[in-house]
């Protein structure tokens, strides 16, 4: 392995993480298409990636890589489980609309 | 963000100064308007005011991480290229109006990753975020867009739906979002200020070969130091030494390691993920196997013409496979009496 990062290189990767974080946070809240509120949570699972890659580097051990490994297989496991569920609203009413599910809430 | 201003000798362990924190502060405030224009809506003529800001807010701020004191964190300008790239596909990600444009945004940002990955030298998780995310995920969601895709009007194929054109509570949401931006980067910066500069000593270098057997031998099998019929018994990864075994009288040997061989990521990303984590291995199969099935049971369409339970598919398969057996020719004696046994 190469050498660890630097308090300064490590302030770099964890700036770009929450601002990743963020734009995923944003899309997830202004956007009403379905599909693409679960690509926003996708976009905030890279910017938790890229911060435990970057802190990973810092402390110069792998553990930060097996633990994305891990973090990988869930969110594979969740797109697969949310993109069926996209499908089984899409069939019963047939629009990506979030809004129109609204009366789900409590 | 390191500010241009920021002295060296007052904060030498990365603690920012009240210059840096405005500059973040500032570049959140601009970021927001920015992004805030460039949200869909319907008629947004204010897109280009927006992309100015965003990208301004964006560049300045790539621009002071480059130029100031930070300049030489061992970040190099392959660092600012990626960065650029996967901010600038997020905020399209999330602006553009159509779904399949933002699924391939989000593929662009992947592949920023994947290349920022590879600066911080993990170079298996790159490839792993390619094949599985843009490989992957994103072709399924991509399936899914355009099945799921209603056309608004049949005459007008092109225009766009009102929930894709429109977003919902925009202000409200930019506040927020970067309300939680600037409150996370204040903490950054003052906590990663008081980390010490290296956490820990970094680990001997390729203490994993001592139990990369085989990683040794065939690298000792390419060079004339091992013999016929010897295997490895053990490595001593801080001396370089393997330890050879074999029946003839002169075992055990101690040869010297080739010197270009070296523990590389997969290696030891294998090593950890099979010595350390065995059980959360196994449990991340049972998860990958849960959601195959689960995917399945719930995206199955109901058939109004499939026989409702298994117990009449059972009934009619003896019948079904009679009129088989009758039109049969008689040559396939063999299927007939296969079909037959089973049945008894």
């Amino acid at each position: 392995m190469t050498e660890p990062l630097s308090i300064l290189a490590l302030n770099h990767y964890l700036l770009l993480s929450a601002v990743l974080f963020v734009i995923g946070f944003i899309g997830f809240l202004t956007r009403r298409n379905l599909i693409i509120m679960f690509l926003c949570t996708e976009l905030m699972f890279q910017a938790a990636a890229i911060a435990m890659i970057a802190f990973g580097a810092y402390h110069g051990n792998v553990q930060g890589q097996v633990f994305l490994i891990f973090i990988l297989t869930v969110a594979a496991a969740e797109a697969a489980l949310a993109l069926a569920l996209v499908v089984m609203l899409f069939r019963r009413r047939p629009s990506l609309d979030a809004e129109k599910w609204s009366e789900l809430k409590g | 963000m390191a500010a241009p201003g920021r002295s060296h000798v007052s904060c030498p362990d990365g603690a920012p100064t009240m210059v840096e924190m405005s500059i973040i502060y500032a570049a959140c405030v601009a970021g927001a308007i920015g992004l805030l224009f460039l949200l869909p809506r319907r008629g947004n003529r204010w897109w280009p005011i927006g992309a100015v800001l965003g990208g301004g807010a964006l560049g300045a701020g790539l621009l002071a991480l480059a130029r100031g004191p930070s300049a030489g964190a061992g970040v190099d300008v392959f660092f600012y290229l990626l960065a650029f790239l996967a901010v600038g596909g997020a905020v399209r990600m999330i602006t553009h109006p159509r779904p399949v444009y933002a699924a391939l945004y989000f593929i662009l940002v992947v592949v920023a990753t994947a290349g920022l990955f590879v600066q911080l030298a993990a170079e298996f998780m790159a490839f792993a975020l390619i094949i599985v995310y843009a490989g992957a995920i994103l072709i399924t969601y991509l399936f899914v867009i355009m099945l799921a895709q209603e056309a608004p009007d049949d005459r007008h194929p092109n225009t766009l739906t009102e929930y894709d054109a429109t977003a919902r509570e925009p202000v409200a949401s930019t506040i927020v979002g970067f309300v939680l931006l600037a409150a996370l980067l204040g903490m950054m910066y003052r906590g990663t200020g008081a980390m010490p500069a290296h956490a820990q000593a970094h680990a001997p270098a390729d203490v994993e070969l001592a139990v990369l057997l085989g990683k040794v031998e065939s690298a000792l099998r390419k060079t004339d130091l091992m013999r016929r019929g010897e295997r490895v018994g053990s490595v001593d990864a801080a001396q370089r030494t393997a330890t050879l075994i074999s029946t003839s009288p002169e075992s055990p040997r101690l040869v010297p390691l080739p010197a270009d061989l070296h523990v590389d990521n997969v290696d030891s990303v294998g090593v950890s993920l099979l010595n350390e984590f065995p059980v959360s291995l196994e449990v991340a199969g049972a998860i990958l196997m849960l959601a195959m099935v689960g995917a399945v049971v719930l995206a199955r369409k109901e058939r109004l013409d499939a026989p409702h339970d298994s117990q009449s598919l059972i009934g009619n398969a003896p019948h079904d496979s009679q009129s088989l057996i009758g039109n049969a020719p008689h040559d396939s004696q063999s299927l007939i009496v296969g079909v037959g046994g089973e049945r008894s």
